[in-house]
């Protein structure tokens, strides 16, 4: 089966990391020939059948005019014999060598369900953020205070700090707007007073 | 063209030189056994293999899965392959129509068993304990859109031979000029035993057949835990043999002496200095060895001694030793 006997039966402390790469890689190929061999097949069997059943609509068609039904990708669940590869991925992200999408797969998802689940989590943060801003004016919390995973050296920091600079630019303006109104409130009826005298007057 | 060959080329019989293989592994030694000719022919693997050895592959590997250490590696090793399921992405230019085929596939997933007793994931998970104490799964494709599961003992030539003699059918799979065209279901009897004259026909195109061979000529595919079956029959062997030992090793016996008069049928020995019409010995002492949780009412003055450690050691040894000893 080209897996050791501790990995196998789950005698985790007796085995190295070697050992558990090897297993993931095992169990990858396992995964990747019932891909190819069953779920793929099944899969354009079952489709062309609810297509032409007219269950589902006819899949659209490529630049040569070919029914695109049969493409898919199909994701393995996730590898139970990787570690936590967070640090790693990190330095691997910033590096150039780690990409959303091989970090999405290894999660089984695609790299547009892993980042929507963030700008969800984004969406949420932003609006908790507002509630927040509301009940306690002056404080300018971002969605970044929300959702905390700034160190210091961080991309994030420095976003986050960046957020307080616009956030204090809006705020100074708002005041001069503010300013500016009140003095406009203060002559608006001083000149309509006038002008309806001189209306009178004229 | 050359008609006659030339005299200086005529010979008589060839004299056969017995000529040394250039490899050792081609050759008996004193040491090894050449393998060849002993379990393996120049022949393909359909044949080499035949149906009764293939069936006592399968046999062996499912009574290893039933009654020994198979289950935890079989089932271990699928539930890893398969885990929480496998996630199935249309990759069209029309999102609308990836997000319809999905999930029409996924509810497809719920009832796609013929049979009605597996869901989309335990079926995965079949065809990987399958591959490895079979060899193979196969499924009908059916005209209404199910997946009805075809055990692989199943697919066999059917008979009489006679009335298949124009077509070639290896191991119930019909062959035309190398592709399989056709397998061949076989009925089981009301006891469970496949009647191999009672059988449908099963166009290819209407078949999925999941396995992996590892010749080219092969058509049906051996349980993956084929190779190493003795492995697995010697480990279990050595894990019940190790557990009993432990658990006698474990055991505490006592034995209890006792000197009191007791009642015994035995005929008194000639050594001993005892009446023999009242039926009681005075001067031989009783020995019992109790087992675990045994209870034992003893009379006034019973010793009680443990075993000697070098019968601890050899527990099934341990009366033998004793009696020896004294």
């Amino acid at each position: 089966m080209g897996i050791s006997y501790q990995v196998l039966m789950l005698e985790l402390a007796k085995t190295d990391e070697v050992q558990l790469r090897v297993a993931s890689q095992i169990f990858k190929i396992w995964q990747q020939w019932l891909s190819e061999k069953f779920i793929e097949k099944i899969w354009n069997w079952r489709i062309a059948k609810a297509v032409k059943a007219g269950d589902l609509p006819p899949a659209p068609l490529d630049d040569n005019g070919v029914s695109e039904w049969y493409k898919i990708v199909i994701l393995p669940p996730p590898d139970p014999f990787v570690k936590d590869e967070t640090a790693r991925d990190v330095a691997g992200f910033n590096l150039g060598s780690v990409s959303i999408t091989q970090i999405a797969h290894r999660k089984s998802l695609d790299n547009r369900e892993l980042l929507s689940e963030k700008t969800d989590d984004i969406g949420v943060a932003i609006e908790l953020a507002d509630d927040l801003n509301i009940k306690h004016p002056g404080q300018n919390i971002t969605w970044r205070d929300v959702i905390n995973s700034t160190g210091p050296a961080s991309l994030s920091a420095v976003q986050t700090a960046a957020d307080q600079e616009v956030l204090k630019e809006k705020d100074d303006k708002k005041e001069e707007e503010e300013e500016e109104e009140e003095v406009k409130k203060v002559v608006v009826p001083k000149k309509s007073i006038i002008s309806k005298l001189f209306n009178r007057f004229k | 063209m050359l008609k006659k060959l030339p005299k200086s080329i005529k010979t008589k019989t060839p004299v056969r030189k017995r000529k040394a293989s250039g490899y050792d592994g081609a050759l008996n030694s004193k040491n090894r056994l050449n393998r060849s000719y002993v379990t393996t022919y120049s022949v393909d693997e359909d044949n080499l293999i035949g149906a009764y050895q293939a069936e006592r592959l399968r046999l062996e590997a499912k009574d290893l899965f039933r009654n020994g250490i198979g289950k935890a590696c079989v089932d271990r090793f699928s539930t890893y392959v398969v885990g929480t399921g496998f996630n199935i992405q249309a990759k069209t230019s029309d999102k609308i129509w990836n997000t319809k085929s999905e999930k029409y596939f996924q509810n497809w997933g719920k009832v796609a068993d013929y049979n009605k007793r597996r869901t989309w994931n335990e079926i995965l998970q079949t065809i990987v304990r399958d591959r490895l104490l079979v060899g193979e799964s196969f499924f009908i494709l059916t005209l209404w859109g199910q997946l009805q599961p075809i055990e692989a003992e199943r697919i066999c030539t059917p008979e009489p031979a006679s009335k298949f003699a124009t077509k070639k059918i290896v191991a119930g799979a019909e062959i035309v000029k190398g592709i399989i065209v056709a397998w061949y279901i076989c009925d089981r009897d009301k006891y469970g035993v496949i009647d191999k004259r009672k059988y449908t026909r099963i166009a290819a195109r209407d078949m999925v057949h999941v396995a992996a061979t590892w010749r080219w000529d092969a058509v049906r595919s051996l349980a993956e835990l084929s190779p190493i079956l003795d492995t697995l029959r010697d480990k279990s062997e050595f894990t019940t043999s190790t557990i009993i030992s432990a658990k006698i090793a474990a055991r505490k016996s006592l034995i209890v002496m006792s000197d009191s008069d007791m009642p015994t049928t035995l005929p008194a020995r000639s050594t001993d200095e005892s009446s023999s019409s009242s039926g009681t010995i005075q001067k031989r002492t009783k020995i019992i060895k109790t087992n675990d949780g045994e209870i034992y009412y003893g009379n006034p003055g019973d010793k009680l001694e443990t075993l000697n450690k070098k019968c601890q050691q050899q527990p099934t040894l341990n009366l033998l030793s004793l009696f020896w000893e004294r």
